[in-house]
């Protein structure tokens, strides 16, 4: 199930939604672009477009995408995204984030846990390894995905979301959006954001 | 208008209509059609039965029809009958006719459920896009309703964006579809030599119309169904 959907502040301002997700056979990925970015959506669905042809290495995309944005303003502009990817082996599932956001663990009964990453953080955006230390004030050593790994023996599914969705968690829907979430209604969660678009000010991605 | 439909309570708009669990979508796009039964109809009713089920496999097979829900309104004598909105599937194609002309009442109580079911469904966070057609050979002839009320419809639903289309068999109902105050109105003209085909004709415009008007997102033209 994925669900990405503008912020309403997003709306109110004329901004793009920033955020990107797909699912396919080997991954579930959610890219959330940096609201400071002109334009970081365009990085993140770009790099959501070519990983999710499941041909090229996360260190190929950013190589093929700081070819097109050279210049340290071009990746401050676009491509400054989260990226956050669940893919399984057959005991374990793996959760490679770089940037923050939630992992979402639903365990066989039902009960969900939400794990906040990076919080109270300045995001680690993978594309600082692209810029030169001298235009960086953190990270000058470089970012790196940080892998968790969660066993299947104890959780039946596992999602990630963009940190958009801590205003659902912090919303008065929060028993409602969870209780869609555990049948896997993705249209009911969907008309569930569009109702009551003023509490979601972020952009909102949800893969699981 | 209490005297011709109470107001519904939500539990009965679900119930009447389809329920929200069953659509599997964010977007939805409602089709009314009013279809006269009123007896000056009879001699079309091979047509209407053979259009009627053009008209529902185009809907059925165009790439829109999950996100369609369509209701079908018949009005003879003193009887208006409007279905809820269905999945087209369930469109009804029968046709027969017997009767006067209770125009103004299909129109006021067809508008009505429109306009409630729309806003019952906007109100659960769908994006609501909706059609209102009449097939009609005019005039009215046993309404309770008046002219004024039943424009004051039309005119309601010409302000919320929802193209009102009429198709008319003859002029005496191109009279009353232009007094209606309809944005789109399509002749039958039973004089031609072919008016089986112009029928057909109706349909096929009407269903490519409506398929085109739930289709193009963000269209702002001039609210005319019938641009083919």
């Amino acid at each position: 199930m994925l669900i990405c959907k503008i912020g309403f502040e997003h709306v109110e301002r004329g901004l793009n939604c920033q955020d990107f997700g797909f699912e396919n056979l080997e991954h579930k990925c959610v890219m959330d672009g940096c609201s400071e970015g002109k334009h970081s959506e365009v990085g993140a669905k770009l790099f959501g477009h070519l990983l999710s042809q499941d041909r090229y290495s996360i260190d190929d995309i950013f190589g093929m995408l700081s070819d097109i944005f050279p210049k340290y303003e071009d990746v401050r502009n676009h491509l400054l995204f989260t990226v956050l990817i669940v893919s399984e082996t057959k005991e374990d599932y793996i959760v490679d984030i770089c940037g923050d956001g939630y992992i979402i663990k639903q365990k066989y009964n039902d009960s969900i846990e939400y794990e906040k990453i990076g919080e109270g953080n300045v995001p680690e955006y993978f594309a600082y390894n692209y810029v030169s230390p001298d235009h960086l004030s953190k990270y000058k050593d470089g970012v790196e995905f940080k892998r968790h790994i969660l066993l299947k023996r104890e959780y039946k599914a596992v999602g990630v979301a963009s940190d958009g969705l801590e205003y659902i968690l912090n919303s008065p829907f929060k028993d409602e959006f969870e209780k869609h979430l555990i049948g896997r209604k993705e249209f009911a969660i969907r008309r569930l954001i569009n109702r009551e678009h003023k509490y979601f000010k972020d952009d909102i991605s949800i893969v699981i | 208008m209490a005297d011709v439909m109470d107001v519904m309570g939500l539990d009965d708009i679900e119930q009447e209509n389809t329920a929200m669990d069953d659509i599997n979508s964010e977007t939805i796009n409602l089709v009314c059609t009013l279809i006269d039964e009123s007896g000056s109809m009879g001699g079309n009713i091979q047509e209407m039965n053979y259009n009627q089920s053009s008209f529902k496999d185009a809907l059925a097979n165009s790439k829109e029809a999950d996100e369609m829900l369509v209701a079908k309104g018949t009005f003879s004598n003193s009887n208006v009958v409007i279905g809820g909105y269905k999945k087209i599937e369930e469109f009804d194609t029968n046709y027969k006719a017997s009767g006067m002309t209770p125009l103004y009442d299909a129109i006021v109580i067809g508008a009505e459920k429109l306009v409630s079911y729309r806003t019952y469904l906007k109100d659960q966070g769908m994006n609501v896009k909706a059609v209102f057609a009449v097939f009609s050979d005019g005039e009215d002839t046993s309404s309770r309703n008046s002219l004024s009320e039943a424009r004051r419809f039309v005119e309601n639903l010409n302000s919320l964006e929802i193209p009102t289309a009429f198709i008319a068999f003859g002029n005496s109902a191109i009279t009353e579809a232009t007094n209606l105050k309809f944005k789109s109105i399509l002749k039958i003209d039973s004089n031609t030599p072919d008016p089986a085909s112009a029928l057909r004709h109706a349909f096929d415009v009407l269903s490519k119309s409506t398929i085109k008007s739930v289709s193009v997102v963000g269209n702002k033209d001039s609210g005319d169904l019938f641009t083919m």
